[in-house]
């Protein structure tokens, strides 16, 4: 019997996976955190653990060997930030599940996460079979959103509304995508949101996934423009 | 017409004529001149040459007739004659630059009276220079002689200058050059004069302890009024003759005191005394020359000595107006002390000119130094109005130096502030952190630790200590994440971390959420208190309620934002002052503790449901 899931946040509760079973990356320097995540891997049967790597540098020499379902990464590698594995896998593969694996899910990493590219992120202290049940999930194309996540999209738009910093960059979130950002940021559950705003709650989890999506297209626009401000780009 | 023009060219252009001999005949006849010429000039015996200009004396023997006008009048006659090369043309005119008498004055064109004066005979236009046309018309002829007979007060005198004929066009800018000088200058001074006047008494209104104003005002006006008798045109004064003599002599009175009040201000000399002395003095002169105290008090032949008098005064000002204006130091005293002392010594002068002393074709002085008075009153005007302009500027620059100055210091009051406020914020942060790590964290920990050491073999119950730890770390770490007021968030993010735990249990959670107002003050050491005390309720109601729901609700009212957990377990979760509290351990004490110090209340009540906590967070907290 599976136990339910450690998150509020929302998820993909999929119909049962096909046959081919899905192919897993991991990138995490914790020897014991890396064992733990091959041993659920292994554990599940529906899943084949492709490669693990425990710097970013052999990460991204990784990505040009392997092809992967879903990658699990580390932000705090040895030799740089796992961010840059999650852009080059993200650029490598569009349609590889990105999710950062992190100790508190706080909402700052994973809000940069996402705007490199990740799908979601996944609590370190999980056990074996929430790790599994998240990583069927991502690759089910659900994303798991945090009210603090949620919270911060919405505070950049605000912010975005108001007085910008320095140049707005409209996310362009639709009315609805905000509406169902806001009852999360309230702490309601995905099937909470559905039934307030009268939609499925699959619909739910994908204006999550675009939402997410139109962050990280916003955040390399930005950094495209930041380039052009610096001089970096013609 | 075409015959006529060129006849016209034809004709030497015709010569002035400037006549400074003439024969000169006299008689005692009616001011009346008439029709045609007496008889009794007819004889060439009766005319004697003179020369012009010519004068007759007063004659103080003489006694003065008085009254209205009398029935007999010495009468002199001039005659002159026209020489045939002024006769040509038809546009030939008279210029007599100046007559003077009481009496009256005709012009005679040959036999012919073409003027006669027709103003009072004391306050005539003496001073008007005298235009006439010789011409008799179209056709007509120039005359051969020219007349001019004056008929005068018995006694009293009279005189007449040069006397000048020629075409208008070559003699005309004399005529128009002295009009101007001796009356169109002093009707200007005049205007000039009283409007700044006006503009003083707007000036004086406003401000009525500025009496200078008001001096200035009173200048203006006695200024017109007095040199009014130096305008008069042919008419005669709008009234009665003794009146228009009180009007002017006092005028000039007055103007001699007003000048001195304003000498004193300008020299910054204080005489109330004498200031207020000379004013009851003028008032009471003022009252006793009217004509209603005597009708005949002023008459042409008392007309001098009142001059004379008034002068007396106008020099006695002047000389301790003029000591006055040495002492001050002024230039604009020194100035106005010069026309001041030059005003008596240009009335001598036309006194003598008066009495016939002087060439009549000379100018009566008196009225010129009031131009120089409007250019001081003026300049006075303009000099304050400047002073005042710069002085608000001046008073602005330096409200804007200290508002300036003022908030320089604010900002770097409000720096220190900050730098205060930050130190204490980061001082109360690391407390806060000290705190949690002793008795969370660390007391968790060694809890854990304790129970591996001992070798306990409940794997779960040290898990589950271990995940309370993790639990309480992330709980610590979104507390840091929001600083904004936002109660919701608070929530939200407990249920997000806790919510694994209560399924676990076994409970369902029901969210009741409902949109809060901002709390201000609630920082990210207050969020901490919050998420702690709910978290506590929360681990409570798993632990010793049995409960399997626990419902989540908010909403406010005038004073206060409320939170409530209802639970559906048997009610062993009560109040800890309750005689056996059933909820054992610091929980609840930490729970109270908590409240308190973010300024809240909370209450556990036993309803037959199960249990309810409210947690009440003010809406504003009251200051510490």
């Amino acid at each position: 019997m599976e136990k339910e899931t450690a998150m509020v946040g929302i998820h993909a509760a999929y119909p049962p996976l096909p046959a081919e079973p899905i192919r897993v990356g991991v990138v995490e320097d914790d020897k014991a955190m890396s064992k733990i995540f091959t041993d659920a891997i292994a554990a599940a049967g529906d899943m084949r653990l492709v490669f693990t790597a425990s710097s970013r540098e052999e990460a991204l020499s990784r990505l040009s060997e392997n092809t992967a379902d879903v990658l699990l990464t580390d932000l705090g590698l040895p030799d740089g930030s796992g961010l840059d594995v999650i852009s080059a896998a993200s650029a490598r593969w569009p349609d590889c599940a990105i999710l950062v694996s992190t100790v508190f899910g706080d909402e700052s990493s994973v809000f940069r996460a996402i705007e490199a590219g990740a799908r979601g992120y996944l609590l370190k202290d999980a056990d074996a079979s929430q790790l599994a049940h998240e990583i069927r999930t991502a690759h089910a194309g659900g994303s798991p959103i945090s009210p603090l996540v949620a919270r911060k999209i919405l505070g950049r738009i605000n912010k975005e509304e108001a007085a910008a910093p320095v140049e707005p960059s409209d996310i362009g979130l639709t009315p609805r995508e905000q509406e169902v950002l806001r009852f999360i940021s309230r702490g309601f559950t995905a099937d909470e949101v559905a039934q307030l705003i009268g939609i499925s709650k699959h619909t739910v989890l994908t204006f999550v996934r675009h939402i997410y999506r139109k962050l990280e297209v916003d955040s390399k626009v930005e950094a495209v423009n930041e380039a052009r401000r610096m001089g970096l780009l013609a | 017409m075409l015959l006529g023009l060129s006849a016209c060219s034809q004709e030497p252009p015709p010569e002035i004529v400037h006549w400074q001999q003439a024969e000169r005949a006299s008689e005692t006849a009616a001011f009346i001149p008439p029709a045609t010429l007496p008889a009794a000039l007819a004889s060439a015996d009766a005319w004697k040459p003179v020369a012009l200009p010519d004068s007759r004396p007063r004659q103080p023997e003489v006694e003065y007739a008085g009254g209205a006008q009398p029935a007999q009048a010495d009468v002199i006659w001039w005659r002159l004659t026209l020489p045939e090369s002024a006769r040509a043309g038809d546009d030939v005119h008279l210029y007599l630059p100046r007559w003077q008498t009481v009496g009256t004055v005709a012009v005679y064109a040959d036999n012919r009276l073409i003027y006669r004066t027709s103003g009072s005979l004391l306050w005539n236009s003496f001073n008007r220079p005298l235009w006439l046309s010789l011409s008799q018309g179209e056709g007509g002829d120039m005359p051969h002689t020219v007349l001019i007979r004056m008929a005068s007060e018995r006694g009293l005198g009279g005189a007449i200058s040069s006397v000048w004929a020629g075409p208008a066009e070559d003699l005309m800018w004399r005529y128009r050059a002295r009009a101007i000088l001796q009356v169109d200058l002093v009707v200007w001074s005049s205007v000039t004069f009283v409007a700044v006047g006006i503009f003083s008494l707007a000036v004086f209104w406003a401000r009525r302890h500025e009496k200078i104003y008001l001096v200035f005002f009173m200048m203006a006006i006695l200024y017109m009024l007095r040199y009014l008798h130096m305008t008069i045109g042919e008419l005669p004064p709008p009234v009665p003759d003794n009146w228009f003599g009180w009007m002017t002599i006092n005028a000039l009175g007055w103007m001699a005191l007003c000048i001195f009040l304003f000498l004193m201000w300008i020299s910054r000399r204080e005489w109330p005394m004498l200031e207020k002395s000379l004013i009851v003095g003028g008032i009471l002169v003022t009252i006793a020359t009217t004509p209603i105290v005597d009708p005949h008090l002023l008459t042409p032949a008392t007309l001098p000595y009142a001059y004379g008098a008034a002068l007396m005064l106008l020099a006695v000002l002047a000389i301790i107006g003029i000591r006055a204006a040495r002492a001050s130091k002024s230039r604009t005293a020194w100035i106005l002390a010069a026309i001041y002392g030059s005003m008596p010594i240009i009335g001598l002068y036309d006194m003598a000119f008066l009495d016939y002393h002087v060439n009549i074709e000379s100018v009566y002085l008196r009225p010129y130094p009031g131009i120089g008075l409007i250019v001081i009153c003026a300049g006075l005007i303009y000099h304050r109005y400047i002073s005042s302009l710069k002085a608000v500027e001046g008073a602005n620059a330096l409200l804007a130096k200290r508002v300036a100055e003022r908030e320089a210091e604010l900002s770097e009051k409000y720096t220190q502030l900050n730098q205060l406020q930050q130190h204490h914020a980061l001082a109360q942060e690391r407390q806060r952190i000290m705190q949690e790590m002793h008795d969370g964290l660390g007391s968790s920990l060694i809890s854990a630790l304790h129970m591996v050491e001992r070798g306990t073999p409940n794997r779960d119950e040290i898990a589950q200590v271990l995940r309370a730890c993790i639990d309480d770390l992330k709980l610590a770490l979104d507390s840091l994440s929001i600083a904004e007021s936002d109660l919701l968030a608070l929530l939200a993010t407990l249920r997000f971390r806790l919510n694994s735990r209560l399924q676990a249990a076994g409970i369902a959670l029901q969210w009741n959420i409902a949109e809060v107002p901002p709390l201000p003050w609630l920082d990210t050491q207050s969020a901490l208190h919050i998420l702690r005390i709910l978290q506590e309720v929360l681990a409570n109601i798993i632990k010793h309620t049995q409960a399997n729901r626990i419902e989540f609700s908010t909403r406010c009212d005038t004073r206060d934002v409320i939170v409530e957990v209802r639970d559906n377990g048997h009610g062993t979760f009560t109040h800890p002052t309750a005689e056996t509290p059933s909820f054992p351990g610091r929980g609840l004490t930490n729970i109270a503790n908590r409240a308190t110090a973010i300024g809240a209340t909370c209450a556990w009540e036993t309803t037959p449901e199960g249990g309810l906590f409210t947690l009440r967070l003010p809406l504003e907290r009251a200051k510490a």
